[in-house]
């Protein structure tokens, strides 16, 4: 059998109390060096480490939040298989990047919807409104237009550092239109 | 309830937006105010959807998706409900740094709205020096920090130090999955307000409501 060092992936042999024996050059790479492989886990995993990484869930794979490079909490599959000695086999694959694309696209997605005033994702009217309606969107949109304001003034320093301070004029004149557009205050 | 909350989170999982909508109008025919919906039945179905995630039941692809739908759910309910006139009273509202769990803080968001205060949500990645900039310039009443994880902690102390020393004394509120955590390490006080639950802040809304004028002319105390 394959030495634990040589194994491509991150891979940790551990005994039954969960002490690590040996750890694949792979593993050491991106997890810190600790004695006992549940020191890995985030908080909010641990309870769920404790319940189904065991020998009676042998062959079963748990997602759980390892810390791992430079991370408190990075997602990682664990594939585990348990030998009749008690001794623990357990790969751990990285799926963080994967979870960072996805909250990418959602957040993507998230604006898309708000651009679109839709947000109910269907081309229908929200299916009731209860009068009166003190129209927050307006309100809405007067603040968010504000907020945008107020950060390129904190950025105007910057700017004007790089000689760009036309910018952020250009921005704050952009933005007065938008709020006059978006009807007087009160 | 208990089987409505999972009937609801089940809903959230599945992608299926419009029996969530209508189970929410139904509870509003029922008459449900805010804080139920907000609390009882979004927080919880949120939080119910975390404990599949502990047994294993679900991925954090679902997680993801029933997210997305809550979120969308905060925007729209908050757009059916009444609102409360302009009070004059500005609260701001950010997640502090290296938190990204921002559904509490769009809630929290959307009540003072309905309680007429003019709001203005910065979500998540507002550095600190930049959280206080803002906070001179536009001298809300209220900041709101959220946080939801124990790692950010430290953060949420720094921001609240930092911004506790705005010159026009704003009200630092914190809330949060970690609230508690929080309330362990600070005691709350008229300036500091560690909400523990939503049922706690629309108490403080009422009574700031009723309160208002004397503090408004009060100033800096
Ligand atoms: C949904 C969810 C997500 C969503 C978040 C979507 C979003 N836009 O917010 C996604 C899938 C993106 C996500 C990501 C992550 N998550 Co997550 N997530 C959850 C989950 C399942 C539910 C959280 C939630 O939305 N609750 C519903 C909201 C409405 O509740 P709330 O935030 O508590 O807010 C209420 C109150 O607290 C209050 N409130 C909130 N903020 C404020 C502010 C103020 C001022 C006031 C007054 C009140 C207030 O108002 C709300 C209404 O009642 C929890 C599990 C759980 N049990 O909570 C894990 C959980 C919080 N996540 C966790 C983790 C580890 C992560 C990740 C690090 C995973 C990863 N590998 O990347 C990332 C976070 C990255 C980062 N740097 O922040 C852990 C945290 C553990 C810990 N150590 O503390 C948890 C506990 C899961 C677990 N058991 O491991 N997550």
């Amino acid at each position: 059998m394959m030495a634990a060092d040589d194994m491509p992936v991150p891979y940790f042999e551990i005994a039954a109390d969960y002490r690590i024996r040996a750890v694949s050059a792979a593993a050491s790479a991106i997890f810190p060096p600790v004695p006992d492989w549940r020191e890995l886990l985030d908080a909010g995993s641990r309870d769920k480490a404790a319940s189904l990484v065991a020998p009676s869930h042998s062959g079963m794979k748990v997602e759980l939040n390892l810390r791992a490079a430079g991370r408190p909490a990075a997602l990682f599959d664990v594939y585990q298989s348990w030998s009749g000695d008690g001794t623990g086999h357990l790969v751990c694959i990285g799926r963080q990047h994967r979870f960072d694309a996805a909250s990418e696209q959602l957040r993507l997605l998230r604006e898309t919807l708000e651009r679109d005033g839709e947000a109910g994702g269907g081309r229908r009217e929200p299916a009731r409104r209860p009068e009166p309606i003190a129209r927050p969107e307006e309100r809405d949109v007067r603040a968010a237009l504000e907020t945008i304001g107020e950060l390129v003034e904190l950025l105007r320093p910057s700017l004007t550092e790089l000689h760009k301070a036309d910018f952020a004029d250009s921005i704050q004149a952009h933005i007065r239109l938008a709020l006059e557009a978006a009807a007087p205050e009160g | 309830m208990q089987m409505e909350i999972e009937w609801f989170a089940e809903q959230l999982i599945s992608g299926s937006i419009e029996s969530c909508w209508e189970k929410l109008l139904r509870f509003m025919d029922a008459g449900a105010n805010s804080l139920f919906i907000y609390e009882q039945v979004l927080t919880s179905a949120m939080r119910y959807i975390g404990s599949l995630w502990e047994q294993n039941l679900i991925s954090v692809a679902d997680e993801h998706l029933a997210s997305g739908l809550c979120d969308i759910l905060i925007t729209r309910y908050g757009m059916a409900v009444n609102q409360a006139p302009a009070n004059g009273l500005k609260a701001m509202f950010l997640c502090v740094e290296g938190e990204t769990h921002d559904l509490g803080l769009k809630i929290v968001g959307a009540l003072f709205r309905e309680h007429g205060w003019d709001t203005r949500s910065y979500g998540v990645g507002l550095p600190l020096e930049l959280a206080v900039a803002s906070g001179m310039n536009w001298r809300p009443d209220v900041i709101g920090l959220s946080v939801s994880m124990a790692a950010n902690l430290p953060a949420a102390r720094t921001y609240e130090e930092s911004l506790a020393e705005l010159f026009h004394g704003p009200t630092i509120m914190i809330g949060g999955r970690q609230a508690g955590a929080y309330a362990a390490l600070r005691q709350s006080s008229e300036r500091l307000v560690l909400a523990t639950s939503l049922l706690d802040v629309g108490e403080w809304l009422r009574a700031r409501q009723t309160d208002m004028p004397r503090r408004r002319s009060a100033g800096k105390s």
